[in-house]
């Protein structure tokens, strides 16, 4: 399996957005004049293979590429940010905030690692707080 | 060009600008938070302090670097557009 068949099987089942996003990223780190790391492919596997699994029903994410060359997803509104870092050996790195600056809110805040399904479930409750997410498909 | 000033210590009010490269941008050109980790080379977060410009607005400071980074290197494409 290489790249573009991650990239293929993301856009058939549904995820349109996010498979045309990795291409762009992965298109724009092949520059080998570019400063940017080529991103992992171990970790591409990891982040596709949580995303196509049938109970992950989540708006699609922001994509970015860490220093680590690691694939991290984000997902923000103006109530709540979360984040998963996709690490090669199938574990995750999350993290969760609430309420902005000048917020009367008290601010919550999450971060751990583990697996998948940890990042899951902690995650949730930081991204279905956002109504006005602007990461959410029109 | 600000000189480097490690570990000067930046009033809250002031404001700070970062490079962030296309891969830690998003889709509507805002830094995601992959933006803000420590890149390889770096030991702290490198920042560009914008109130250093004495006398020039923040954007006219943002044109300052990002002039510093085109004639750095000519490939380089910053979007530093917003102090962060």
């Amino acid at each position: 399996m290489n790249y573009e068949e991650i990239f293929s099987i993301l856009n058939l089942v549904g995820h349109r957005g996010i498979a045309e996003r990795l291409k762009y990223l992965h298109a724009i780190t092949l520059d080998r004049d570019a400063e940017d790391p080529a991103m992992d492919f171990q970790s591409l596997r990891e982040m596709a293979l949580f995303f196509v699994r049938d109970d992950v029903l989540l708006p699609d994410p922001e994509i970015g590429i860490s220093p680590d060359a690691f694939l991290q997803v984000e997902w923000s509104s103006s109530k709540a940010s979360a984040l998963m870092k996709f690490l090669p050996d199938g574990s995750v790195r999350f993290a969760g905030i609430s309420s902005p600056l000048g917020s009367n809110e008290k601010r919550q805040t999450m971060q751990g690692s583990g697996s998948k399904e940890l990042a899951l479930q902690s995650v949730i409750p930081f991204i279905i707080n956002g109504p006005e997410d602007e990461t959410r498909p029109d | 060009m600000a000189q480097r000033m490690k570990h000067d210590l930046i009033e809250d009010k002031h404001h700070v600008s970062r490079y962030c490269s296309p891969i830690t941008v998003n889709r509507n050109g805002r830094p995601m938070a992959t933006a803000f980790a420590l890149r390889n080379e770096e030991e702290s977060l490198s920042v560009y302090w914008i109130e250093y410009f004495k006398g020039l607005s923040t954007e006219q400071a943002i044109d300052r670097i990002r002039d510093a980074f085109r004639k750095k290197n000519d490939q380089t494409s910053p979007t530093v557009g917003l102090p962060c």
